[in-house]
């Protein structure tokens, strides 16, 4: 890239600060925004178009300092001093300066400003130092730092407009007034607490912030809220998903009917109901929970919880080895271990991150879903129980719960023998809360859902229709004699599908597994939700009986002892390619994933294994 | 242990006196402004034994003053 005719400015700032929602209005881009400090861990690049010019635009991690103690602000660093090949050094500099923590920011600033850059300061968050009755005096902070000012509201785009004109006029950037050359830290600090004073007055503290917190952050209180949290999410999940599902499945059925009926028994109807409506069906009936998750996870997140969370949950991660960082990265592996693993660049130990990351895998992520809810909702009564919660919610809880304890355990060990040392000891700083946007919501959510879908569109179409060709051929001579559902079983175990289930059901027969469940366990090494497809492609062979479900063929035809094997073994084993890719890029070899998916393997085949054992 | 964050009452105030232990921990620390002299009040605790939420100036930050970090402090009330 030429720097000549082609800028390339960078956003830098604290963490939290409002770049990355700068960077969204200004570049019409939908990057994840929220309210908790570290949401950005990778560059991103955007492009500013302003008259006939067009700037580019690189949104960074936030920092407190330019000495690094987390690899996501060893990034930005990276960035400033030229280090990283892939990102040139920026031109000029938009530093974004959160005005309602002004003391941190300008402590950044006074490192930047050596730099020798040309700047310009966006002064972010005015609205939120008018709220606690302060004045902002952009002024006094052009004199002091010799740069052009201009104060922002970002997510109201206030300001952005003047910003926008300012970095493609030339005479809006300045080189920074040298500050004082400083010694120590202290001096820093000092210097900052001599301007900040002159530059923002706040009269009070953020009142709806201290409430929030006396009752969240209270001894007693905290712990509640927070159980109580965690109950809603895992009710919500089950619950509210339950209408929607139906919905969504008794279409895909009347779709399936409507081949069938339409196009008679051939081939081609078989390979289009069964092989593809079916099987994405399957998998889409799954995006209403995944919704919700979602939809949850990010409200958390945009509010200020998160951080809270973390510190709550410090003293319970210690105890494990870990520290209240880590409990981000799970918590995000929740949904999807990918993002989670990505944000594990949070934590400042390299010890903590290397075992955060390799425990992520075992918090239940979305790809698990399909597989509990399919076995849950086939073998477990729909009770209520305790007055309110759902027998299945509370199984579901409890295997959620079990991934996360079983990963803390496994932190543990690590922390104990492959990444023994003391801990860096957790750190954050809490951000005011704030009312979850609508719109980051559902970019968020929107994001999570398009992925799931893009998902079944391809990686589940493709798989599905192998398994299809799998389980269809070599064609069988049918028997005149047998009914329609006989002779779909006799061709099942004669095709290649089901030889191969018999040639490896072997290994997993100790687990209570038939080659049927072998064919599923293989079918979904590479992406867990396959394994609800495979099984409609096995078990939802009498579609002429149209309240036949799948739930109910596998309630009949699978002994309750292997459907619990089944949920056991899908707690633990590490049946994602995605997460395993992530896992080489983040730790920089593939010896780390290979070791997960064999520690993961091993617990499953383990617990499976006592599972069956205990209840048959 | 003479670790007297943990047994201050909450809402009391104090002064830094020293702060020891992780280097990139202890530095993080100043530079968000946490230095021997400055006066803070603890904010909160987390239970068990958890983080601790302080205030000082306009900032308020949280941490774990676990063993591996020595801090001496001077309280008033
Ligand atoms: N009140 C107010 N809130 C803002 C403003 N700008 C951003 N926010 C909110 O502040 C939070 C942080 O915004 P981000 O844009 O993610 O901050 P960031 O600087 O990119 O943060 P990191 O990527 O974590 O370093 C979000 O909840 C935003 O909605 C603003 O001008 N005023
Ligand atoms: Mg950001």
């Amino acid at each position: 890239m030429s720097q000549q005719d082609s800028p390339h400015i960078a956003f830098v700032g604290t963490p939290n600060s409002g770049k990355t929602t700068l960077f969204n209005v200004m570049t019409g881009m939908r990057k994840k925004v929220g309210n908790f400090p570290g949401i950005t861990i990778e560059p991103a690049l955007g492009f500013v178009d302003h008259e006939d010019r067009r700037i580019a635009i690189i949104d960074l991690p936030g920092t407190y300092s330019l000495l690094p103690t987390s690899p996501d602000e060893k990034l930005t660093i990276s960035v400033l001093r030229n280090e990283l090949p892939s990102i040139p050094i920026p031109s000029a500099i938009v530093f974004v300066m959160d005005a309602t923590n002004i003391d941190k920011s300008l402590y950044l600033y006074s490192q930047v400003a050596e730099l020798g850059l040309k700047m310009i300061i966006a002064l972010t968050m005015v609205d939120g130092v008018k709220a606690r009755s302060g004045v902002v005096d952009d002024i006094a902070l052009e004199r002091l730092t010799g740069l052009t000012v201009v104060p922002i509201v970002g997510h109201k785009g206030i300001g952005v407009e003047t910003l926008k004109k300012a970095i493609n006029e030339e005479h809006s950037w300045h080189i920074p007034n040298t500050p004082p050359v400083f010694e120590e830290i202290r001096d820093r600090v000092h210097w900052v607490k001599t301007i900040s004073d002159t530059i923002i007055r706040m009269k009070e503290g953020d009142k709806l912030t201290q409430r929030l917190d006396s009752i969240l952050l209270h001894p007693i209180g905290g712990i509640m809220s927070f159980l109580c949290i965690m109950a809603v999410f895992f009710q919500s999940i089950f619950s509210w998903a339950i209408p929607f599902m139906d919905f969504i499945e008794s279409g895909f059925s009347a779709l399936e009917q409507l081949v069938l009926s339409s196009m008679g028994t051939g081939m081609l109807s078989d390979l289009i109901a069964r092989g593809l409506i079916a099987g994405v069906g399957s998998v889409i009936v799954f995006l209403p929970q995944i919704i919700i998750l979602n939809v949850f996870i990010v409200i958390l997140e945009d509010c200020g919880y998160l951080a809270r969370a973390a510190f709550l949950i410090d003293r319970l991660m210690g105890a494990f080895g870990l520290q209240g960082r880590s409990f981000i990265p799970l918590l995000g592996s929740y949904a999807c271990a990918i993002p989670g693993i990505m944000s594990a660049r949070i934590i400042p130990s390299h010890r903590d991150r290397m075992t955060t990351m390799l425990i992520a895998p075992l918090m239940t992520c979305s790809a698990r879903l399909p597989v509990y809810t399919l076995i849950i909702s086939a073998f477990i009564p729909p009770m209520i129980v305790g007055g309110f919660f759902s027998l299945q919610a509370v199984i579901l809880a409890g295997l959620y719960a079990l991934g996360g304890l079983t990963g803390l355990f496994v932190a543990f060990i690590m922390k104990k023998s492959l990444f023994k040392g003391d801990i860096i000891p957790f750190l954050i700083e809490f951000p005011p809360y704030r009312m979850p946007s609508l719109k980051s919501l559902r970019v968020s959510v929107s994001e999570r859902a398009i992925d799931f879908l893009k998902s079944a569109g391809t990686v589940i179409v493709t798989l599905s229709l192998i398994l299809w060709c799998l389980s269809a051929f070599p064609r069988l001579d049918t028997d005149t004699l047998a009914t329609p559902i006989e002779q779909q079983q006799m061709q099942l175990e004669h095709s290649y599908a089901g030889m191969m289930g018999k040639t490896i059901a072997p290994v997993f027969e100790p687990l209570g597994f038939d080659w049927k469940l072998t064919v599923g366990v293989l079918g979904s090494f590479a992406a867990r939700e396959v394994f609800v497809t495979v099984m409609g492609q096995l078990y939802g062979t009498d579609t002429t009986d149209s309240d036949a479900t799948l739930r109910s063929t596998l309630q009949q035809t699978i002994p309750f002892a292997s459907a619990l094997s089944v949920l056991a073994f899908y707690v633990y084993a590490l049946q994602c390619i995605s997460t395993m890719s992530i896992l080489k890029r983040e730790t920089g070899s593939w010896k780390w994933p290979a070791f997960a998916f064999a520690y993961m393997f091993a617990l499953a085949y383990v617990f499976a294994f006592l599972v069956h054992k205990v209840a048959s | 242990m003479d670790n007297t964050l943990r047994t201050m009452p909450i809402g009391s105030k104090a002064i830094l006196t020293s702060l020891e232990g992780d280097s990139d921990f202890i530095r993080r620390l100043n530079e968000l402004g946490f230095l021997p002299g400055t006066t803070f009040t603890l904010l909160r605790r987390a239970p068990f034994g958890g983080p601790v939420e302080i205030g000082f100036g306009q900032s308020r930050i949280a941490f774990r003053p676990d063993s591996t970090v020595r801090i001496h402090i001077h309280q008033f009330t």
